[in-house]
């Protein structure tokens, strides 16, 4: 007979981890060999029976797993994804946009104001304008009625 | 009289998930009879006796709740058990966090039940049955937490390496490095050895 096996080929052979061809033809023809490996698998197995008396009724467990069920299974769920996704998807968007708004704000520099559109000053001067025609400024009348033939001759007069 | 014929449930296990699948709680049913010692086991493995109950049943309609995940890839019993590691897990993080005892988290309650010995047995081979198993209760305390939980999913949920394997996501080599390296040390622990 070969030689017996040793304590990791045991712990192998007891664990249920295959042994080498030859080394398992060996435990099988060996008492002693076996005997070491059957003495530890008692002590699991008494343990393991020992758990076995605190299983519950399985009759009453599979009530309670069937009374606790969501009236439909996955159906439901999957319809609550689909309309959970996308509102998970624009929350994240805000939550993105918010915070990368406060980043650049916070860690940036100033931020530089938008131009105001030319068109908008050409609009104020063009209101201004036909203010203006509408209305003569006030105690600026007199000028307005004068001519560039009032002002030749009255100056001209005075300087020759 | 006739009476109408009651509705019979698929006995395939794929059906039966498709069943369930479409909402046929009698055909989870079935899937919760064939499955649901293994998966107390395996949760009494991790929360104790005392909380393998309440965790196996929240196992099982998770995994009614997430029915329409399960592509088939792995085996059902493979799938409701990754189900059962990871509910326990949660729960054991959970009483973490809250600060309560964990005297749960190796799945050993210090219960007496825990020491009912073969009732067949005489008085004096109780006695020393009641011995072993106190012992290799306290020898399963000197492992690491990796090799206990190999350990126990092994020898008391009784699945094999490539269904822990499956279960805890490794490979089947980490398994038997992890079961032998606890069997060697347990099988000394107890003065197995010849």
């Amino acid at each position: 007979m070969s030689r017996h096996l040793d304590d990791h080929e045991l712990a192998s052979a007891a664990a249920g981890i295959p042994l080498e061809p030859e080394r398992l033809a060996h435990l099988e023809e060996c008492v002693s060999c076996r005997r070491s490996v059957n003495l530890f698998l008692d002590h699991v197995e008494n343990r393991r029976r020992a758990m076995e008396e605190e299983t519950p009724d399985w009759d009453a467990h599979l009530e309670k797993v069937l009374d606790r069920l969501p009236y439909s299974s996955a159906a439901p769920l999957a319809v609550r994804r689909r309309w959970l996704s996308p509102l998970l998807a624009a929350a994240a968007t805000i939550t993105l946009a918010v915070g990368t708004g406060m980043v650049v704000h916070m860690s940036g520099p100033a931020p530089v104001p938008t131009p105001r559109p030319e068109i908008e000053i050409e609009e104020i001067l063009a209101q201004a304008e036909s203010l203006l025609a509408e209305d003569g400024i006030p105690d600026f009348d007199v000028l307005d009625n004068i001519t560039d033939d009032d002002l030749t001759a009255l100056f001209g007069a005075q300087n020759s | 009289m006739m009476t109408a014929a009651r509705h019979q449930p698929p006995l395939d296990e794929k059906e039966l998930v498709d069943s369930a699948k479409g909402g046929d709680r009698e055909a989870f049913g079935v899937l919760v009879t064939r499955h649901q010692r293994r998966v107390w086991l395996v949760c009494r493995q991790y929360v104790g006796a005392d909380e393998a109950d309440a965790a196996s049943q929240e196992a099982l309609i998770k995994a009614y709740t997430r029915l329409d995940a399960f592509d088939g890839r792995a085996a059902f019993s493979t799938w409701v058990t990754r189900i059962a590691i990871n509910t326990c897990l949660d729960l054991l993080r959970k009483r973490r966090r809250e600060g309560l005892r964990v005297v749960e988290a190796d799945g050993d309650d210090h219960s007496p039940t825990l020491d009912i010995p073969d009732e067949r047995a005489g008085p004096e081979e109780q006695a020393r049955q009641r011995q072993t198993i106190s012992r290799l209760k306290e020898a399963e305390q000197g492992l690491s937490d990796r090799q206990r939980e190999v350990f126990r999913l092994r020898f008391y949920a009784q699945m094999n390496l490539e269904e822990i394997a499956d279960s805890l996501n490794v490979h089947t080599g980490t398994v038997k490095t992890l079961l032998h390296r606890a069997v060697h040390r347990l099988r000394r622990e107890l003065g197995d050895i010849r």
